[in-house]
């Protein structure tokens, strides 16, 4: 049987950042690149997407997070992996 | 402004598990035949309702630490951010101890929380983890569980008693969790 879920509508707003894009984040006190890993979708605040990203701690470790699109930018694509303060 | 896991859960969530009940209700033909069929629906169901369930949960991990950053000052974002990685909700089913475990990193007792919201909070923590084992020996195809009894069929009014069980956790999860942002980030924080 088949039953009305209701009228409530997540906000429609086209994801800012894709899996593969490159952003740079704010990551303690200093920028860093970080490739997105996967679009959690808009679930921040208002709607907000929200991005899991991967960020090289090492040539063996990578550091994975979750990160608001507000609090990420485009990384240009001759930005090293981390950037110095 | 209501959570956005909460109407991802209602919307996305609820309404796929609606399409599985339809094509329970579309199984024609009569004895052992359509038992046989409504049993792999109902068991395809049991693992669907396991991962929208645990999608919702970590949906709204995410969004209660997204609501914490945004209230905090620039210089908490490294901790902050750490709260999301390694999370046992990102690889391991939504049973209570590891959702117990993801939300007490957000300095939560989230099962405490919902007990002191409603008595019956407690009886549905036992039906998620009774549905997590049958999640886990539909998965792997193994019913040798003390918890089932011998059973290897479960029954459709048992997998809706299940979702209601996992609606009505939903909601309170999103009540416990907006009082700890208001907790911890004031009172204007939070969806």
């Amino acid at each position: 049987m088949r039953r009305q879920v209701g009228k409530l509508d997540l906000v429609p707003r086209p994801p800012r950042y894709r899996v593969g894009d490159r952003v740079m984040v704010r990551f303690g006190a200093r920028d860093v690149v970080a490739e997105v890993i996967e679009d959690r979708g808009p679930i921040g605040h208002g709607g907000e997407q929200i991005v899991r990203v991967s960020m090289p701690l090492d040539d063996d470790e990578t550091f994975e997070f979750e990160v608001s699109a507000s609090r990420a930018s485009p990384a240009d694509s001759s930005q090293a992996t981390n950037v110095a303060p | 402004m209501p959570s956005q896991s909460l109407l991802r859960w209602r919307n996305e969530g609820l309404g796929a598990l609606d399409e599985i009940e339809a094509a329970h209700a579309a199984i024609g033909g009569t004895g052992r035949g359509r038992r046989y069929a409504t049993q792999q629906v109902n068991q395809a169901y049991v693992v669907l309702l396991s991962s929208r369930f645990q999608a919702f949960c970590r949906d709204l991990h995410s969004e209660t630490v997204a609501e914490i950053i945004r209230a905090a000052p620039p210089g908490y974002a490294l901790p902050l951010q750490g709260l999301t990685a390694g999370r046992k909700l990102d690889h391991g089913n939504p049973n209570s101890g590891n959702i117990g475990h993801d939300f007490t990193r957000l300095g939560m007792d989230i099962w405490a929380d919902v007990y002191a919201m409603h008595a019956r909070n407690q009886r549905r923590r036992e039906l998620l983890d009774e549905m997590m084992e049958w999640r886990n020996a539909i998965g792997h195809q193994d019913f040798n569980k003390p918890r089932l009894r011998g059973r290897k069929t479960i029954l459709l009014k048992e997998v809706q008693q299940y979702r209601s069980s996992c609606d009505a956790l939903a909601a309170f999860f999103v009540r416990a969790a907006l009082d700890h942002i208001h907790g911890v980030a004031g009172a204007t924080a939070g969806w």
